[in-house]
């Protein structure tokens, strides 16, 4: 039997590469290709939205600093306000309440609930200056004669307490 | 004495007393300060006191030696199972060589008593003497007698229930200004009581006053000036304990019955006696602070919930403190 050149089986080998080249139908790399745009989209929407995300962020965090700011204000003006009450007591009163708060909101003592020889003790446990835990012990054993004893210091008195209050709340 | 201006001077005249008198009691009772503090309140400010405490922790000796060191008359009753109100009010008894009736009084005829171990009484002997304690007279058959003023009813109570034994309902203790409970003492104060109590010598004390005196003290206290924004402060404090009515502080889910309003009277005359033993004409709200839970303590009655889960009194009467803002 001739084993020599036998085109036939020259013709199956130049061919088999061709039919291992297997491509994907054309519907295919049609769907590859809106696979990559949608993938695309998602991906700049989620980045998007992370970045609308921190700036509302921002922005909420600068709200509060805005309404920090305008209770600062109102508080002063608050003290300011009180500054105009006639009556003794009722301003002693009104301006030991604007201290206190002060005082609970700044060093986190239970000051608008508990008298005046508790808060001067808590007062000693926290970092305030020397000054201003006298300016407070002295404001609130004043206001609290002028409460509770009925005392009358009149206006010098009450101008002092005034300014010592808002140098406090500076 | 009535006008403002001179009630410090009185003040100063006699606040010395306190001094003396707690430095009279110290020389017997070691360490328990605020104990002595909360039972002189009760005695200025026309009070009857329960003291609650553990067998051995100076109960009677407290009272006892505060007896002596006023000049007055003082009957101890020790309650017991078998006693009879008779026993403690009086009885009248038939002469049979006259043919009458006489009346005989009994121990609670006294400036001074003091009901040890009340629980260790039955309840009929027990009514018999918050009747007296509520009334200030006695009816012994069908004549009635004052009690001499003052007239001050310590009594003492051992928590423990134990059998035989019949603790006071709360609503029966709420006759009583101040329930004070006494605590063990500190190390140091214990290791004092050893050197002192061991020698084998009594102590001696030292009579430092009349019943004139305390009743003229009384008056003095009475005119200690309350700010109707303490009032306020009162007020708001004892709502508080109450479902209706109350500011919502939050502890109003553990209680059943809130305070009755001899919580608010009794805060404002033991604000005033810590005021005035402080040697102050006006009370601040610190002096409602110092006796709240004497006077609040056994007049909150809690849920059956709050009981099962442990929650105390006290500890509602620290949260209230916490949460009722001082004016
Ligand atoms: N704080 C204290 N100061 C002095 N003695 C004390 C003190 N506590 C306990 N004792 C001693 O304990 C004893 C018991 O006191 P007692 O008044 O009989 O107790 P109670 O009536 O509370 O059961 C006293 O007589 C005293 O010797
Ligand atoms: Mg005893």
């Amino acid at each position: 039997m001739n084993i020599g050149y036998n085109p036939e089986i020259l013709v199956a080998a130049e061919t088999a590469p061709l039919l291992r080249d297997i491509k994907p139908p054309k519907e295919m790399i049609y769907l590859e290709w809106w696979f990559i745009v949608l993938l695309i989209l998602i991906f700049s929407t989620v980045i998007l939205f992370t970045f609308y995300r921190n700036k509302s962020r921002f922005t909420e965090k600068s709200e509060i600093a805005d309404s920090a700011v305008t209770e600062q204000r109102g508080h002063s003006n608050e003290l300011k306000d009180a500054k105009e009450i006639q009556d003794e007591k009722e301003y002693y009163r009104v301006i030991s309440y604007i201290l206190r708060r002060h005082i609970k909101d700044k060093y986190q003592i239970n000051a608008l609930e508990s008298p005046t020889t508790m808060i001067i003790a808590d007062m000693a446990k926290v970092d305030a200056s020397n000054d201003e835990f006298k300016i407070v012990q002295s404001v609130l054993n004043t206001a609290d004669m002028a409460k509770f004893a009925g005392a009358a210091f009149g206006k010098k008195e009450r101008e002092r307490v005034y300014e010592d209050v808002g140098l406090i709340m500076k | 004495m009535k006008k403002k201006k001179d009630i410090n001077a009185h003040i100063t005249e006699h606040n010395s007393i306190i001094k003396r008198m707690t430095d009279e009691i110290k020389k017997v009772i070691i360490g328990q300060d605020a104990i002595i503090e909360k039972v002189l309140i009760g005695l200025f400010s026309k009070g009857h006191i329960i003291i609650e405490g553990m067998p051995g922790l100076a109960k009677t000796l407290l009272l006892k030696t505060l007896s002596q060191i006023i000049h007055t008359s003082f009957n101890r009753i020790q309650f017991t199972p078998d006693l009879l109100p008779a026993d403690l009010i009086g009885t009248r008894i038939y002469d049979r060589r006259t043919g009458k009736f006489y009346t005989r009084k009994g121990p609670i005829f006294a400036n001074l008593i003091l009901a040890d171990e009340i629980n260790r009484a039955p309840a009929k002997v027990q009514s018999a003497l918050l009747e007296a304690m509520e009334e200030k007279q006695v009816t012994i058959g069908d004549e009635t007698f004052k009690l001499d003023e003052p007239f001050m009813v310590m009594a003492t109570q051992n928590p423990i229930e134990s059998e035989g034994t019949y603790r006071l309902p709360e609503a029966q203790v709420d006759r009583f200004m101040l329930k004070i409970k006494i605590g063990y003492p500190s190390f140091d104060d214990e290791h004092e009581i050893i050197n002192r109590m061991t020698t084998g010598r009594g102590i001696k004390v030292k009579t430092i006053t009349t019943p004139d005196e305390i009743l003229r003290i009384r008056e003095i206290v009475d005119n200690i000036y309350v700010d109707e924004l303490i009032k306020k402060y009162i007020l708001n404090i004892v709502f508080a304990t109450r479902k209706m009515g109350s500011n919502g502080v939050g502890i109003e889910e553990h209680i059943e019955y809130g305070a009755s309003p001899r919580a608010s009277i009794y805060l404002t005359t033991t604000a005033k006696a810590h005021a005035f033993i402080n040697s102050r004409s006006h009370v601040m709200p610190e002096d409602v602070a110092a006796t709240a839970f004497e006077v609040l303590r056994h007049r909150i009655i809690l849920t059956y919930e709050a009981e099962a889960g442990g929650v105390s009194t006290d500890e509602l009467i620290k949260r209230l403190f916490e949460k009722v803002e001082v004016p």
